[in-house]
């Protein structure tokens, strides 16, 4: 369509009625309206497939405030006659959660805004049988790249999202795209079986597809390298990081640890750290949905908060968190634009945006010919939180050695990096200047659930980091 | 008329021979507790569609079948419906995937979870209760988030399956937290209970609050460059589910499983099976009758197990979705791993098991180590080892577990593991 959904736009009286009707009865009602429209098509030796893919959602979420806490009702039917039902259904819950000591949460404040954003498709727009053609053109390309290859798969999700956010005083409506190429190519070479994957942002159709093809090349000649990869030896390394593994360091590291919503439940040291040093000079970290274009770039979050650009660490200095609605309220802050919810369904928390590192004023030769002996560690896997302990985990795909200076042309994978997020930091000592993408393919949990879409990256940095 | 009748009724306007229709019906109540302390409730009542059109198309004398699915997210105009159907055809005609058949149906059969004896809200709030009965001075739960999720699903296809099931499950994220001297630290847990059981739930929460006055205590384990290492239920979960993975039919398929049938996965006479939740979780989403499957017999893979589709594009039987995994017990107590020096591991940050890597390995949060002499908490360290190794020498307790989605040995010992 490409356009903001005409589903919402019909249901935007009934849902102003609904507002105006929870207004009299509570001291603050928002509603949020969704319709994310998005499919996945993929592509592989074998089979080829268009479906839905798992963003897609249509419904409504309700907020009320009564008594010090907040009550949300989720539903995707609302009909001329439905809204009484909808109105019964909330005070019924009101009435059954009477008598539990609650938390004395302060209410939302909202300024009055009313206000239209939209961020369309860039690029042709392609018919299904062509969207399909130009995979099947990509699979090809890296099912013949090497006789070893045993599957090559290509898939390209795109997704429009059309939200609207209805209070008292705010009146919102979001219309922007993302497109989500990503390859995968699996080999199988002296007894090993071996794979390698990509994934990456745009929202240009024509960049989209004219990258699948460099990607699945570069992947399957990974795919390829990686069989002769042997295991680290545990112990501690000085590594270089490619812009993904930057990413994921910044996000598990201070972008976990500096959702405020975690303060107000005293799960983050962050709240005790503003102000102090938390990294090394070189560190300059960002998250916002304003902060750059990539996979979580909106224009207001699940609660009506217009985004924002947020420095957390300002050369080494942790300087704020980031904080969804409610949690600044309890907090008496300002939130920055980052409440999000996985869906209209789900509760919304503080979560990150485009988590990332800014670059500095290295070459990445320069980086790598300072290295006595380490590793040049890429492409992310997946990374583990802990904002109490700053604790660290992540996973890298792979790392290449480097001895005195130079790559070896050994391999290792998996490269499970772990510690202390502080000695992490504290040992950058340098950072690159090049430019780096912030990549958003992949999803974000909160613990083991609430999946958003993020995206990280970051210029490399030279660390040291216990492997294995 | 329902829904579902009024997308069949379109369907079949629009000559669609071959379909299926999934509705789920969601009734969820949601409590969110910050400090103890109640602050935000949340309810959930939705109800969607997701309807699957099949296309047949001939091509060189073969038969491809196309497939594309669209959501139902709300009532819609019969004018509405049929533009969907329209384009889902004009999708499927473009995919020319192997033939398959759909699922068969048996008799239409419907099954539902006995009525609580309290309402949802109720039963929250008493487990809330629970959690908090269980804190003391120094430890308590920061955070606690329940759920009680109601789901019904309904599935229906053009080969007759018409299966209903309305079950339940209560989930409680609870963020155990200690408060010592100069020591502030927390656990996750994240607790699966597919039956009401308030007892199970308090002896849950009294483990969280001992594991996490234990992380409290932790000390950085120093000195230690290899272990015994004694792994708990919820890791051997995806320990073992990780290894069967590529034995699935889709990875048969593409040729991308790690062993084939009658192949030894592992020289260790383990068993690993895989089986449907509760009795009530009768069937899957293509409508296959749910059955136990014995992937793993003595360390021999029996089976591959999957989906209809894959099941029939390889010749196989199809097991379905199976959501429950099964390993077997071994003949000593765990008792007997703790003769010599050890490190049980409380946890992780995330077990990491690649097959294709080989790798097992991860962050620890917390484990309890003994020393030959003392039991001493621990944390900050790393584990990593050759994951076929592991799995050949690991031994299996006698004693077993049954959570949420794992029933098998509560404890596995696994020699000479790499710390750092």
């Amino acid at each position: 369509m490409n356009k903001f959904s005409p589903y919402l736009k019909q249901k935007k009286k009934l849902l102003k009625e609904l507002v105006a009707r929870l207004s009299e009865a509570y001291d603050f009602a928002s509603v949020l309206a969704t319709d994310v429209y998005s499919k996945n098509y993929m592509v592989d030796k074998k089979i080829s497939s268009i479906s839905p893919s798992s963003i897609s959602e249509a419904g409504f979420v309700v907020r009320v405030y009564k008594d010090h806490k907040y009550y949300e009702y989720s539903f995707n039917e609302i009909k001329a006659n439905s809204i009484d039902g909808i109105i019964f259904e909330i005070a019924k819950m009101v009435s059954e959660n009477q008598g539990i000591e609650d938390l004395k949460a302060t209410m939302i404040t909202e300024e009055k805004l009313t206000k239209k954003f939209k961020r369309p498709t860039k690029g042709a727009l392609y018919s299904d049988e062509e969207i399909l053609a130009k995979l099947e053109e990509v699979v090809k390309i890296g099912a013949s790249y090497d006789e070893a290859v045993i599957n090559a798969r290509a898939s390209i999700e795109f997704a429009e999202f059309s939200k609207m956010y209805l209070s008292k005083d705010r009146d919102l409506e979001q219309f922007y795209t993302w497109i989500n190429p990503r390859t995968f190519v699996l080999v199988g070479k002296d007894d090993n079986v071996k794979y390698a994957y990509d994934g990456f942002g745009t929202n240009d159709t024509d960049y989209a597809f004219s990258h699948l093809k460099e990607s699945i090349k570069e992947v399957a000649k990974l795919a390829l390298e990686l069989c002769s990869a042997t295991m680290p030896t545990p112990g501690k390394y000085t590594i270089i990081t490619d812009p993904s593994i930057t990413g994921l360091i910044a996000h598990e590291a201070f972008g976990h640890g500096t959702e405020m919503d975690q303060f107000v439940k005293d799960r983050a040291m962050g709240a005790e750290f503003v102000g102090k040093r938390v990294a090394s000079k070189h560190v300059t970290m960002h998250d916002g949905a304003k902060a750059c274009v990539s996979s979580a770039s909106y224009f207001f979050d699940d609660e009506g908060t217009l985004a924002q650009d947020t420095v957390i660490i300002r050369k080494g200095i942790l300087e704020k968190g980031i904080c969804d609605a409610v949690s600044a309220s309890i907090l008496g802050v300002k939130p920055t634009g980052n409440g999000r919810r996985e869906s209209y369904k789900h509760k919304a928390y503080t979560r990150m945006t485009n988590t990332f590192f800014d670059k500095k004023d290295k070459t990445l030769e320069e980086m790598i010919a300072s290295v006595e002996y380490g590793y040049y560690i890429a492409i992310t896997n997946n990374g583990m939180e802990d904002p109490k302990n700053w604790g660290i985990q992540c996973t890298a795909l792979y790392g290449r050695e480097i001895v005195n200076g130079k790559f070896s042309g050994k391999i290792v994978s998996p490269v499970v990096m772990s510690g202390y997020v502080i000695d992490l930091l504290e040992s950058i000592s340098m950072v690159a200047k090049d430019t780096f993408d912030i990549i958003g393919s992949g999803s974000c949990g909160k613990g083991y659930k609430e999946w958003v879409r993020v995206s990280d990256g970051g210029a490399s940095i030279k660390a040291e980091v216990k492997i294995g | 008329m329902s829904r579902i009748n009024k997308i069949i009724k379109s369907l079949k306007a629009k000559n669609v021979s071959e379909y299926r229709i999934i509705e789920t019906i969601e009734d969820d109540y949601q409590q969110f507790y910050d400090l103890q302390k109640l602050e935000t409730v949340r309810r959930v009542s939705t109800t969607e569609e997701q309807v699957t059109i099949y296309v047949k198309t001939a091509e060189d004398g073969k038969t491809l079948m196309g497939e594309a699915s669209f959501i139902v997210s709300h009532e819609e105009s019969k004018a509405n419906l049929e533009k969907l159907i329209d384009q889902a055809i004009y999708e499927a005609s473009f995919i020319k995937n192997q033939e398959y058949s759909l699922v068969n149906g048996d008799k239409k059969k419907s099954m539902a979870y006995k009525p609580l004896a309290e309402d949802p809200f109720t039963i929250l709030t008493k487990l809330a209760k629970i959690f908090f009965k269980e804190s003391n001075e120094v430890a308590r739960f920061n955070a606690l988030e329940l759920f009680f999720n109601d789901v019904t699903t309904h599935i229906v296809n053009s080969n007759g399956v018409d299966y209903k099931k309305r079950t339940y499950e209560i989930n409680i994220e609870a963020i155990p937290s200690f408060y010592g001297e100069g020591i502030k630290t927390e656990l996750y847990r994240m607790f699966e209970y597919n039956e009401l059981n308030y007892d199970k739930a308090a002896s849950d929460a009294k483990e969280a609050i001992l594991d996490v006055y234990n992380r409290g205590k932790a000390v950085k384990l120093e000195g230690v460059n290899k272990a015994n290492i004694i792994l708990r239920d919820k890791d051997l979960f995806q320990l073992a589910f990780e290894v069967i993975d590529s034995l699935h039919y889709a990875s048969v398929y593409n040729h991308s499983n790690l062993k084939k049938v009658g192949e030894a996965l592992t020289s260790n006479k383990i068993n690993i099976g895989l089986d449907a939740n509760t009795k009530y979780d009768y069937f899957d989403n293509d409508g296959v009758r749910l059955s136990k499957c014995s992937v793993i017999e003595d360390g021999i893979v029996k089976s591959y197990y999957g989906n209809n589709r894959y099941a029939c594009y390889i010749g196989e039987k199809p097991t379905g979705n199976l959501n429950k995994l099964t390993l077997s017990k071994g003949k000593k107590s765990v008792e007997a791993f703790k003769t010599k020096p050890y490190l049980e591991i409380y946890d992780m940050s995330g077990i990491q098991v690649d097959a294709y890597q080989n790798y097992l390995g991860g962050e620890v949060r917390l484990a309890l180590y003994f020393d030959g002499k003392d039991i001493i908490p621990v944390s900050g360290f790393s584990f990593s080892a050759n994951l076929q190794e592991a799995i050949d020498n690991m031994s299996l307790s006698k004693e077993v577990s049954n959570i949420n989605n794992y029933s098998g040995a509560k404890f596995a010992l696994i020699k000479d593991v790499a710390i750092n």
